[in-house]
């Protein structure tokens, strides 16, 4: 379905994205994962024909991403933002048209959408006057209103509160079912869990992980313990080997070395705090993504 | 470039932009602006006194005052027929002349006369009068009393000097010039020195208004798309091109919606008021240079609005544009006195003064036409050029956040490929 070789691109003084390939199979849910300025929106900008690459090429069912190829893709930008003052269905029909829809699509298919995210009869608004989860539902439709074969979506999630997160998971599924393939970036690690097919994660630019979720994680084994405590879990860091934790006030996540043992530190832990969930298991992406980008405490603040 | 997406563009910018509020307003508002602006200070400056003015007037010569009286009260008539000034002699009691001047100053601010003139004592040697009171600000009326005095004064001398005063009334004949535009088809209409100043001036105003208004437009809705990042959107839908185009011809269609509905009020205002402020000879030259002039100015904008992130920082750009459109108004003055000046046709040779120095000269008077032939081409060869230009800078500018970009910058964006 699409095929990425060797994007490069340099703004005046810094590499945005060197050399990047992947690919994105026909019906699946890929991930493009990163900490902020990885590169991500770059290479999806790339990839939409948006800005040029320095080198590298895109390739949309086997032939270069043209501009006749734009009418075939949806795109949600990171940043969200609407016409304020014109109404609802004016700037849907706008969009629509744009991408080659007659005003008799764009009604059919504006009326399929509006309903399904509950926003029927608010067609004749303006949109100022739409709370901002409704603007980003409108910017959503807007992006698969002309039924594209391919649908990027930059952070779809942010911004939702967990009943509409929901909304949106579901209807991600219903289109991933459909046959379309969808390629979203995001910081949230459980929704690219629970959705994603293949991911790819990207740190300054580069590939540093790619290939299949449950792959990924087997590689990883079973080498990680979850714990839910309370008490000062402070310690639990000091403990010998300990490749790599993440303590939280009443929650720790830990990737353990080969000379870990298990049992001692259980007996250790079960000293000092009152433990309520002790788990062995593979580990979460969410300690994989920090693992890999290493710098945790800049990665923190991002996924916070 | 594909049409399709283009008239996408179009009709969003147009169809959009006229529901506007700020569109209609201007659209009404300029237009009553420019007729007021232009009408009044004609109307005020034209019009004639209704009543009959009160003027004191001591001679110290005790010899003019009689013919000065005579001359301004059965010269200068009002409309109903009745004389303009109603001049009120008074006596001097060979008083100094500074009391005198406080004994009459008082008079007048009891109101016997809103205005006094003195003759002086040595005016047949030194021609020095006073005009005093409140409000003397008249040029007309200053101006005729110093005709009627001087030519009392003329009177008296040639009297001395034996001329009969028969003959003395034919020297005095009022002329009435009527000044007459000549035309090289020969047709000779009766033409005002304001008239062509104003079709002139007129139109150039109503270019650059149009062009300040639509320019802010399009900034505006580029900004927005920038910074609410709309124009990604956009870009993923269709090519910078197709929509750069379809903003400048969406605002073109602005523009002529605009223009129309000016000339219609224009032709209505002046059939009601029968005004004839407008010399129209030649309008479809003006209309040319018009259109070309806009074109020209739009891919300014456009260029303005990729490269700024707010508002604030597009006018400073825009403050630039609207100081070059101004100058022919600050130069219209000398250009109406000598047209042919070589300053004057430099000027209209330098691809953003063009269209309004040629708006400006050709009602007073018409260039030669290989000097129209020259100056369009000069604007369709700007127009193709700062088309391209801007369609580079719009390439790279909207994606572009941050700080504004140096000159530097911009020129490599240009050479982007």
């Amino acid at each position: 379905m699409l095929e990425v070789k060797n994007l490069h691109k340099e703004f005046v003084n810094k590499i945005a994205v060197n050399d990047i390939s992947f690919t994105v199979n026909k019906g699946e849910i890929f991930g493009l994962l990163g900490p902020n300025g990885a590169g991500k929106t770059t290479t999806i900008r790339m990839i939409l024909n948006i800005i040029l690459p320095d080198s590298g090429v895109v390739l949309f069912d086997g032939k270069p991403f043209t501009e006749e190829t734009k009418n075939l893709v949806g795109y949600l930008p990171e940043e969200r933002g609407l016409y304020q003052k014109n109404k609802l269905f004016d700037t849907i029909t706008y969009f629509g048209s744009l991408k080659n829809l007659k005003i008799s699509e764009i009604k059919n298919s504006a009326n399929y959408w509006l309903k399904k995210f509950e926003l029927a009869g608010n067609e004749g608004r303006k949109i100022e006057e739409l709370s901002k989860g409704n603007q980003q539902k409108v910017q959503f439709i807007i992006s698969v209103l002309h039924n594209p074969d391919m649908i990027i979506l930059d952070e779809p999630f942010s911004g939702f509160d967990p009943v509409n997160q929901d909304l949106l998971k579901e209807i991600l599924i219903e289109l991933k079912n459909n046959g379309k393939t969808i390629i979203f970036s995001t910081h949230q690690m459980e929704q690219v869990e629970k959705l994603c097919d293949n991911i790819c994660l990207i740190n300054n630019g580069e590939i540093i992980l790619s290939g299949k979720l449950t792959e990924i994680k087997k590689n990883y084994g079973n080498n990680s313990i979850i714990i839910e405590f309370s008490g000062d879990g402070s310690f639990i860091k000091d403990f010998k080997g300990i490749k790599h934790c993440n303590i939280f006030e009443n929650y720790a996540e830990i990737i353990v070395n080969n000379d870990f043992s298990v049992k001692s530190f259980l007996d250790e832990v079960n000293k000092k705090i009152d433990i309520r969930k002790f788990q062995i298991t593979e580990p979460s992406l969410h300690s994989i993504f920090i693992e890999k980008v290493g710098n945790a405490s800049k990665v923190k603040e991002v996924i916070s | 470039m594909r049409l399709s997406k283009v008239l996408s563009v179009t009709k969003w910018e147009y169809i959009e932009k006229v529901k506007t509020k700020a569109f209609i307003i201007s659209m009404i508002i300029t237009p009553i602006f420019i007729i007021a602006m232009i009408v009044l200070p004609g109307l005020l400056a034209e019009k004639s006194d209704n009543d009959t003015k009160r003027v004191g007037l001591v001679d110290l010569t005790d010899s003019l005052s009689a013919k000065v009286i005579n001359s301004i009260e059965s010269q200068y008539l009002l409309e109903n027929g009745k004389p303009n000034y109603n001049i009120i002699p008074i006596p001097h009691n060979n008083e100094s002349e500074d009391v005198l001047r406080k004994r009459v100053d008082k008079m007048s601010f009891e109101g016997k006369f809103e205005t006094y003139i003195i003759i002086g004592k040595n005016v047949f040697r030194d021609g020095k009068c006073e005009y005093r009171g409140s409000n003397v600000s008249s040029i007309r009326d200053i101006e005729r009393f110093t005709r009627s005095i001087k030519n009392a004064i003329s009177e008296v001398i040639l009297i001395q000097k034996g001329i009969k005063p028969e003959i003395l009334k034919e020297i005095n004949r009022p002329v009435d010039i009527k000044s007459i535009k000549i035309t090289e088809e020969g047709e000779a209409k009766e033409s005002g020195f304001l008239q062509t100043f104003f079709t002139s001036y007129i139109f150039i105003i109503l270019l650059m208004m149009l062009i300040m208004l639509t320019g802010q437009m399009l900034i505006r809705s580029l900004v927005e798309e920038k910074s609410n990042r709309i124009i990604e959107i956009l870009i993923s839908s269709c090519s910078p091109t197709e929509l750069m185009a379809g903003k400048i011809f969406g605002l073109s269609l602005l523009g002529l919606t605009q223009i129309l509905l000016w000339i219609i009020i224009g032709v209505g205002a002046s059939i009601s008021f029968s005004l004839n402020i407008v010399s129209l000879d030649n309008l479809l030259l003006i209309i040319i240079y018009f259109l070309f002039g806009y074109l020209l100015y739009a891919s300014v904008f456009v260029a303005i609005g990729s490269m700024s992130n707010s508002e604030q920082e597009a006018q400073q750009l825009t403050g630039y544009v609207s100081m070059i459109l101004v100058l022919p108004i600050v130069l219209a003055f000398s250009a109406v006195q000598d047209p042919n000046s070589t300053l004057i046709r430099v000027l209209s040779y330098i691809p953003f003064l063009t269209p309004t120095f040629m708006i400006l000269r050709i009602p007073i008077l018409l260039p030669p036409i290989w000097e129209i032939i020259v100056t369009i081409l000069i604007l369709i060869i700007s127009i193709i050029f700062m088309t391209w230009v801007a369609g580079k800078i719009f390439r790279t500018g909207i994606l572009i956040y941050g700080k504004k970009p140096s000159l530097i910058e911009l020129y490599k964006w240009i050479k982007a490929k």
